[in-house]
């Protein structure tokens, strides 16, 4: 019976096994190997760099109530700066519902008073700990601290899983940071959007 | 460019060289072809930016991980643009690999009524070809835990098949089935 099942799946796999998928040495992967390994990591296995493809050093963006800053791709681990991390907390149960969320739109997301691309170094606990990689608006800090609401014992808050050394675009008001999709783990359409608004 | 990274960049064209083919044949048979390369796309990012922490002896269930994270990222970054029925139907992506059609699609209706973790178990186990130690890796279970979902999977999507033939007989002979349905065929 369950030889059976196994056969009849496998016949109904929607890709087909004799098409070739492109292996290793074509041309487009080659092209994607080459884009990651351009991303500048550094020595250090949690601090990769997010280098923007728009160089906009001199746009003044409107962003409502907040300080415009561009973090450098130089922005160090923080060893140098000597800022406070800024303390940022997730909307409880209350703040989550649908029906108060925005519609998303790139308009505004460049209105966020603080945005920025940063990459998890760290959950402990109630807390997750970002080492910023581009700061969008906002800050200076090299880090971020994300609180969940009501002492959440895992790091899926809201809509976000925080996983240790992955990158996220997050946008927050008023200490708060924003969800409805204006924050997320760094994907095609954020990262575009981003780019987009700053 | 120094050994370090010369050395770090060998191992990462290693490691997709290995891994890049069933990365891109789970995420094709899941998206459309257009999402499923910036999953890849993603992906890489992720193996490169975690190389030191791909495990030395089966990256591959490890690599599975993180397309999976990327494509749920992908997916959530979708869902608002598609409407609630959409969004709860279960259909494979058409035109995959050169316009396979699928021919089974009692079984795609029976995979459709699970719940999407059975499904997915399901895929993996026989689309990706994952032993249970493998599955176990993937979903950060233990391997036992993991035998155990099969199983249970297995029986759930046996039941809905058996469903499925007892419909289409009902409907068949006229009786009243499980799918209601307007026409009345003539046996």
């Amino acid at each position: 019976m369950n030889d059976d099942l196994y056969d009849r799946l496998r016949a109904a796999d929607p890709l087909s096994r004799s098409v070739p998928v492109e292996a290793g040495d074509t041309f487009n992967t080659r092209d994607l190997m080459e884009a990651a390994m351009s991303t500048d990591r550094t020595s250090n296995p949690h601090r990769p760099r997010w280098i923007p493809l728009v160089a906009s050093a001199g746009t003044a963006a409107a962003i409502v109530g907040g300080v415009l800053l561009f973090g450098s791709d130089r922005v160090d681990d923080g060893a140098g700066s000597g800022e406070a991390p800024l303390q940022l907390s997730l909307p409880g149960e209350a703040g989550t519902s649908m029906s108060s969320c925005i519609p998303f739109s790139v308009d505004e997301l460049a209105r966020m008073p603080v945005a920025f691309a940063g990459t998890v170094v760290g959950v402990d606990g109630v807390t997750v700990n970002l080492a910023v990689d581009t700061w969008y608006s906002g800050g200076v800090a090299p880090n971020v601290k994300v609180a969940a609401p009501g002492g959440a014992s895992t790091a899926l808050l809201g809509e976000i899983e925080f996983v240790d050394g992955e990158q996220y675009l997050i946008t927050a008001t008023a200490g708060n940071v924003n969800l409805c999709g204006f924050s997320g783990m760094v994907a095609p359409e954020l990262r575009a959007a981003f780019e987009e608004a700053f | 460019m120094t050994g370090l990274a010369e050395d770090r960049r060998e191992r990462f064209e290693g490691l997709v060289r290995d891994v890049v083919a069933p990365i891109r044949r789970y995420a094709l048979r899941r998206v459309e072809r257009a999402d499923a390369e910036d999953v890849v796309a993603d992906s890489l990012l992720v193996l490169w930016r975690r190389l030191d922490d791909v495990p030395k002896g089966d990256p591959l269930p490890w690599c599975n991980g993180v397309v999976r994270r990327c494509l749920a990222n992908a997916e959530r970054s979708h869902r608002r643009q598609r409407s609630l029925t959409e969004r709860l139907r279960f259909a494979p992506p058409h035109e995959q690999g050169g316009g396979q059609v699928i021919n089974d699609p009692s079984l795609y209706r029976a995979l459709g009524r699970l719940r999407p973790h059975d499904r997915e178990l399901l895929r993996l186990w026989a689309w990706e070809d994952l032993t249970p130690r493998q599955l176990a890796d993937v979903l950060g279970i233990t391997p036992n835990a993991a035998e155990v979902r099969l199983h249970r999977a297995r029986s759930r999507l046996a039941k809905e098949l058996v469903a499925e033939v007892q419909s289409i007989k009902g409907k068949f002979l006229g009786l009243p089935g499980q799918i209601p349905t307007h026409d009345t065929e003539a046996t």
